[in-house]
């Protein structure tokens, strides 16, 4: 199989589901379960020796072991959330779009992955963008996405431009050969790096442009929610890893001054991931809104995976790569807890729910294994990552970026910890008591998922072994080193089974004496703390008010860079509003007037 | 093969036998423009000498690939125009065979004065099309404007008579060798004011919030769309096959061109009435085509109009139904029309999720709409890329950059429109059925399906895009000052 074949028959397909779907909503949601997961096998059959060969003009493919890593990771996430649609096919307004939008977004990421020119990328990339761009008003928003739609395309534009600027100089689209020929003027190629770097900073959801993030994330659909911030976003980064390492940006920048024996420019992008982390941190911190949080999440996460390119040695690309691996399952799995959540009880606040672990057992277990992962705890696949990027860090003396890496990772504890105490734990709602564990179908994704994060914490080396030999397709010089179960950094090596096994016997311990500790006596959850009051005000007595009032306090008046950009909008509102009312009246005497001033104008301009 | 005078002749003819013959004149023009659309695919290429004069004088037709696949074009969206609204059609069956017959003029003329005469005929047949709409201030208000249009046109065209001593396009282009001097710039700004009014350069165009704002199922594809683009080719025409434009003259155009790209891009995202966000969306790609004509991207130029119509075509057609849309009442069907509500409906949010009611009507909208933000599957895409590829092989790197700026405006006005028609609820809760507006509209199932074919045609074209490409190619080596002659393609395009 070719990629081209593969791609033409998603987009096909995509089409073919649509009609399905307008004949039997069921059958074309399950169309989407079989077609990405044969996409998936398909994949993992071929591995990275797919061929790229056949073509259609332009439409040229390469295949690179990059692509077919983060195709895997598309494809795993697209896969899974798939089992859902079925039950979410009753309550999205269009189903049939849905599904074909669906389809039509996973061949546009393939197609990003494996282009062989700009051009190719291009196209894809803009057909993900108004595919999934058109998924997210079923939701809850529709303003959504429209600030999606507008700051992906100022992306994509800068990132046009910057094609053509090098198309325009070295006379070639193809993404290899042009990033190789601006090598020889650094000018040229800082400026095409910065503007195809907008691109990737806005998918990734990089302050200043993470606003998308919580308003798509936390308004699409509750299915589509986890592609957005498990796939998509994901896009963003394989765009950094490719420009950076194929220019390379750090031979690029070498003759510019260093900071902490990085070049300046690398620096300050960094610092934006460093930015992106905290605020992203801090800002889910206090969200009510499970899926807003999650969003967040996704903005600090995006910085890491920033930084961890940026670096540029093999540590923290690994790291990187793993880290994209880990959070994209780990952020899609929580996703699609809080999605089977909604699907039982039709909200996805905070506040509105509790005790969940009472109803849903297995979603907790699944929710509580992806936190885990995504605070970096072993033995998850989130901790590999994070412990790559933290040596990496060290390695290269970062005090201030490795500060703000270990304010995100502490910040994660207390911001994933809200929705496990306040929506699992907690207590439960009485309009919730007849609530029950999500349907099969949802459970089986959720627990696959969990499995893979579990399963490449425990045993990462052939992970890591894979990032290597996409650090020297990428031309890296020295690769990441692993034996048998170890994998070996400069200031110490990581034995994950080990610390695993630690974890286990801990667990075992624990779980010995919950066992023959007597056991506690069940009260009724309302009683345990109205002690038989009523209740005037019940939302004030709920476990998720003022979750972590003290600490929001403290950035309570922090600036709101939504604001910002609103104005912005508006400035440009307003000169539109000016301008219909100066030029275009209805009253012939004003027209004429402008008209025979334009005229002088122009017949002046030629002095002027 | 048949003569290409025909094409301006024969509605000619009809539409003063459609005068004597009363009754017939529905059918009548059902054959003008029937006749029409068949034969512009067989006429003559070539000079076609009225009355045999010796060329420079007399009245020349010149029919060359420029203006033959615009004619194609013309005639063909003509046609289909008066069979979706033969309904409609009942006082001004004449005056449409007139339009028809100035326009065919207008494309084919290869003569300044003869082109006046097209452009005073084609133009008083648009204020009697306007004029059905009963919004005769706005009526009132193009005319003004449009007769002082022609009459600098008219000026201009006298000033370079009596330099030129010919009116011959040909012979023009040959003595024209520079506009250095006043004497030769001037003309050439007085003809450019005279085109800007109706080709909606702003400030020329403050006509036309009132004329499209207010426009039905007729006349918005009319002015909107057909007019328009005739209008921009003719403007092709004369600014990249005749006249010679020194650097200065051509900055100063370029102005007022991106001025007209911006500010109806602009003006279109400030407001949410859905006829509006079109006519000032086709203002903004008005001054698009121009400024890629001014500066001699002929080729492309033609591409953008050719996309610019096909999209208008579809998308006024569709605003002029919606907006007549009325509630389901049982008292009467015309009520809405006794209480004058029919113009309460241009607003989005009025018609929100009225899409999900008529989901054919939809896709077309949905696909002309994308077609125009220029994403990829569907043709405005490649017209953009093509629009920039041109722009940076010469070197240019400040126009492709406001280019795309307004073209991100230009998205998010379209973006927002298009998700709002299909989903209907309040910010913060879900898209569901029950918000769906009241609102109703009658479509005939013919229009319907007219409409999503162009739709899907411009689908097809943006899968593989060469065949318009190679046409417009054709076309922009016809003309003189043409400098575009690279695409990207996606058959053998360029990697």
């Amino acid at each position: 199989m070719t990629i081209l074949t593969i791609i033409i028959a998603l987009i096909v397909l995509s089409f073919a589901t649509y009609y399905i779907t307008k004949i039997n909503n069921q059958v074309g949601a399950y169309t989407t379960v079989v077609v990405t997961l044969a996409a998936l096998v398909i994949f993992l059959l071929e591995g990275d020796k797919l061929s790229g060969a056949s073509s259609i003009g332009i439409l040229r493919f390469s295949v690179t072991p990059l692509a077919w890593f983060f195709s895997i990771i598309m494809l795993i996430v697209y896969s899974m959330v798939a089992f859902f649609n079925p039950y979410w096919m009753k309550k999205i307004l269009h189903p049939g779009a849905y599904n074909m939008l669906f389809l039509l977004s996973l061949a546009g990421t393939i197609g990003v992955f494996f282009a062989e020119n700009f051009i190719v990328m291009f196209i894809f990339w803009e057909i993900v963008v108004w595919a999934s761009m058109f998924i997210i008003p079923f939701g809850k928003s529709r303003t959504a996405s429209v600030v999606y739609y507008a700051m992906s395309t100022f992306g994509s534009f800068t990132f046009l431009y910057a094609i053509f600027m090098l198309y325009a100089n070295y006379g070639t689209f193809v993404i290899k050969d042009s990033l190789e020929a601006a090598k020889g003027d650094a000018n040229i190629a800082i400026a095409a790096f910065i503007l195809m770097l907008l691109a990737g900073f806005i998918k990734l959801g990089i302050f200043p442009f993470h606003i998308w993030l919580p308003m798509a994330h936390g308004n699409a659909p509750d299915t589509f929610s986890p592609i957005l911030s498990g796939g998509l976003v994901k896009l963003g980064a394989f765009l950094t890893i490719l420009i950076t390492t194929l220019l390379p940006i750090h031979e690029v920048t070498k003759d510019q001054a260093y900071i902490f024996g990085v070049p300046i420019l690398i620096y300050v992008l960094m610092i934006f991931g460093a930015i992106s982390i905290v605020v992203g941190t801090l800002m889910a911190i206090k969200q009510d809104d499970a899926k807003k949080l999650l969003a967040y999440s996704s903005v600090a996460n995006g910085g890491y995976i920033l930084i961890g390119i940026l670096l540029y040695d093999e540590m923290a690309l690994s790291g990187a790569l793993i880290h994209i691996f880990g959070h994209a399952i780990a952020s899609a799995t929580a996703f699609l807890t809080i999605a089977a959540v909604s699907y039982r009880t039709g909200t996805t606040k905070m506040s509105e729910l509790g005790g969940m672990i009472h109803k849903m057992p297995i979603t907790y277990v699944v929710y509580l294994m992806a936190i885990i992962s995504m605070a970096g705890i072993p033995p998850m696949t989130g901790f590999i990552s994070k412990w790559l990027l933290f040596q990496a860090l060290a390695d290269q003396g970062m005090f201030f970026i490795a500060t703000t890496m270990f304010f995100g990772s502490i910040g994660s504890f207390l911001y994933v910890f809200r929705p496990l105490s306040v929506l699992f734990l907690g207590q439960l709602k009485p309009e919730h008591k007849t609530v029950k564990e999500a349907p099969i179908g949802m459970l089986i994704p959720m627990v696959i998922l969990s499995g893979i994060t579990l399963f490449y914490g425990v045993l990462p080396n052939s992970l890591v072994e894979y990032t290597a030999k996409i650090e020297s397709a990428l031309g890296f010089d020295k690769v990441i080193e692993t034996s048998a179960l170890v994998i070996q950094g400069n200031n110490g090596d990581l034995h994950a089974p080990l610390i695993t096994g630690i974890f286990a016997f801990g667990f075992i311990i624990a779980l010995i004496i919950f066992l023959i500790a007597p056991k506690s006596r069940k009260v009724g959850l309302m009683d345990t703390y109205t002690a038989g009051e009523f209740l005037y005000t019940p939302s004030l007595y709920h476990a998720g008010y003022a979750y972590y009032a003290p600490f929001e306090r403290l950035y309570q008046k922090h600036p709101n860079i939504v604001a910002l950009f609103a104005a912005l909008v508006q400035k440009v509102k307003d000169f539109g509003k000016f301008i219909r009312f100066v030029f275009f009246s209805r009253w012939p005497g004003r027209g004429v007037m402008f008209i025979i001033l334009t005229m002088i104008l122009l017949m002046w301009g030629e002095k002027l | 093969m048949i003569r290409p005078v025909l094409l301006v002749v024969l509605p000619l003819l009809i539409a003063f036998l459609s005068v004597m013959f009363k009754k017939q004149t529905k059918p009548l023009l059902l054959i003008a423009v029937l006749i029409n659309a068949v034969v512009v695919f067989v006429i003559d290429k070539g000079e076609y000498i009225i009355g045999n004069h010796m060329q420079p004088y007399g009245i020349v037709l010149n029919v060359d690939n420029y203006s033959l696949y615009a004619l194609i074009v013309l005639n063909v969206l003509f046609a289909l125009l008066v069979l979706l609204n033969l309904a409609k059609i009942t006082k001004i069956a004449s005056i449409l065979m007139i339009a028809l017959g100035g326009l065919n003029g207008l494309l084919m003329t290869g003569d300044l004065f003869n082109l006046f005469v097209f452009l005073e005929i084609s133009a008083i047949a648009a204020f009697m099309i306007v004029a059905t709409n009963k919004k005769l201030i706005h009526v009132f208000n193009y005319m003004i404007i449009g007769i002082v249009g022609s009459v600098m046109y008219l000026f201009g065209v006298i000033l370079l008579y009596s330099q030129y001593g010919t009116l011959n396009m040909n012979k023009m282009a040959e003595l024209m060798t520079t506009t250095g001097t006043p004497a030769t710039y001037i003309p050439i700004i007085m003809i450019f004011g005279g085109l800007a009014v109706e080709t909606k350069l702003l400030p020329f165009n403050g006509w036309v919030k009132g004329v499209l704002g207010n426009s039905d199922s007729l006349v918005g594809p009319m002015i909107g769309s057909i007019y328009s683009g005739v209008m921009l080719i003719v403007f092709g025409r004369l600014f990249t096959d005749v006249f010679v434009l020194n650097d200065q003259v051509r900055i100063l155009l370029s102005v007022i061109a991106i001025v007209t790209l911006i500010a109806g891009e602009v003006s279109a995202f400030s407001t949410m009435k859905l006829r509006e966000i079109l006519l000032y969306s086709s203002v903004a790609q008005s001054g698009l085509a121009v400024l890629l004509f001014l500066n001699g991207y002929g080729s492309i130029a033609v591409l953008v109009v050719f996309a610019n119509v096909l999209a208008k075509f579809i998308l006024f057609m569709l605003a002029g139904v919606m907006t007549n849309s009325h509630k389901k009442s049982e008292h009467t069907e015309y009520e809405h029309i006794l209480n004058n509500t029919v113009d309460n409906h241009d607003d989005i949010s009025t018609l929100a999720g009225i899409f999900v009611k008529n989901p054919l009507n939809g896709v077309a909208f949905s696909v002309a709409s994308l077609s125009l933000a220029s994403l990829p599957l569907f043709f405005g895409f490649f017209v953009k890329i093509n629009v920039l590829y041109s722009m940076f092989l010469r070197g240019d790197y400040v126009l492709p950059a406001i280019i795309l700026a307004t073209s991100l405006v230009e998205g998010a006005y379209i973006i927002r429109m298009l998700v709002v028609l299909w989903n209907p609820g309040k910010e913060g809760e879900k898209a569901t059925k029950e918000a769906v507006t009241s609102l109703n509209y009658e479509i005939d199932q013919l229009v319907c399906m007219v409409l999503l074919l162009i739709s899907l045609s411009l689908v097809a074209l943006g899968i593989s895009p060469d065949l318009a490409i190679d046409r417009a190619d054709e076309a922009g080596a016809d003309l003189e000052y043409n400098i575009s002659t690279e695409y990207v393609e996606l058959e053998g395009g360029k990697e």
